[in-house]
């Protein structure tokens, strides 16, 4: 009888060491899963800020730090529709899949630059998503309060830039 | 049976530690957001004292603007129905509510001088626009950027430092 239940206390110290390893075996496999999924989001994260960071920055956008020039906004967005692939180019400095947009603070609703309608617009977009399938996974996206340096009337308009990445 | 227990023990140890780990790691996620709202922040200052008012002579842009309602308070700028002072607090609401409504801000601004005197018993000793209260809640996560404001006046170079305490959390 003794050796019995030192038997059946021996199997069930095994069953419990088996399923201690085996939680443990789920566990890393689902820490592994969690770590690659964390690092992909935080490089996404990592990408969108850059581009927010060089975007504030970049002489091809901007007249001095954070100042969004609307000149040389409108002067891309009118290479852009003469047929000169702007989205291509600029992938090929900063990767591709991500966009961004300029808006002018005012209250109003979003018209877009371009050669015909300049000065009197407020919005500029690059590289946005044209569906609204892609648009659903852009899911990193950042915004900042920036300026507008509007050329007509030289004066410096709130702005928001947004920046997006997407999968 | 105390070998037993001592392996039992041993276990829940190995997943107190691995819960750790987990806590952990998915704190050093929210690094980046913090940087993230730092920077916000901080363009969110530079860029609405950087803006033009519309108005002209002292208040041409809201640091303008700024400078004005703590040097001369009571003065009216040009195409403006209003003194400095009210015409700086209603800017100021108006752009923070622009780029974001559901934000609560704190605006100070004061003299970089310790030994600061209001100019001719007009000026004030320190400007305060928004909600007070951010600066006392210790509960609720915010961020804080300043900068300093200079301005000349009547040959006279002002040192203003202005801060900005925002929290993107809702008010209880």
């Amino acid at each position: 009888m003794k050796l019995q239940a030192g038997i059946m206390e021996y199997i069930f110290m095994t069953l419990f060491v088996i399923f201690v390893i085996a939680l443990l075996v789920l566990f890393l496999g689902w820490w592994n899963i969690m770590h690659i999924g964390t690092e992909h989001a935080r490089s996404m994260d990592d990408k969108a800020l850059f581009l927010a960071k060089y975007l504030m920055v970049s002489p091809f956008f901007v007249k001095e730090k954070f100042v969004f020039d609307d000149s040389l906004l409108t002067g891309m967005k009118r290479l852009e529709s003469s047929g000169k692939n702007v989205c291509r180019e600029l992938d090929e400095i900063l990767g591709s899949n991500w966009y961004f947009e300029v808006k002018i603070a005012d209250g109003e609703e979003e018209n877009e630059c371009t050669q015909f309608v300049y000065p009197d617009c407020n919005y500029w977009s690059f590289c946005k998503p044209k569906s609204l399938e892609e648009e659903r996974i852009a899911k990193y996206v950042y915004t900042f309060p920036v300026n507008v340096y509007r050329h007509v009337t030289q004066k410096h308009d709130l702005a928001l830039l947004t920046v997006g990445v997407y999968e | 049976m105390r070998a037993q227990t001592s392996m039992i023990l041993l276990i829940v140890v190995l997943l107190i530690f691995l819960g750790l780990i987990t806590i952990l790691l998915s704190l050093s996620s929210t690094v980046i957001r913090e940087e993230y709202s730092d920077l916000y922040v901080n363009n969110l200052l530079l860029s609405v004292l950087k803006t033009n008012t519309g108005y002209g002579d002292r208040c041409e842009t809201v640091s303008d603007l700024i400078a004005c309602a703590f040097l001369t308070p009571s003065y009216v700028c040009r195409g403006s129905p209003k003194p400095c002072l009210e015409l700086a607090n209603e800017t100021l609401k108006k752009y923070m509510g622009l780029i974001n409504e559901n934000m609560r801000y704190f605006f100070t601004v004061r003299s970089a001088s310790s030994e600061w005197i209001p100019l001719h018993g007009k000026g004030v000793l320190k400007l305060e626009f928004g909600d007070p209260s951010l600066e006392k809640e210790r509960r609720i996560p915010k961020r804080v950027a300043s900068t300093i404001i200079e301005k000349l006046y009547h040959g006279t170079e002002y040192l203003l430092e202005a801060k900005l305490i925002v929290s993107f959390a809702t008010q209880k």
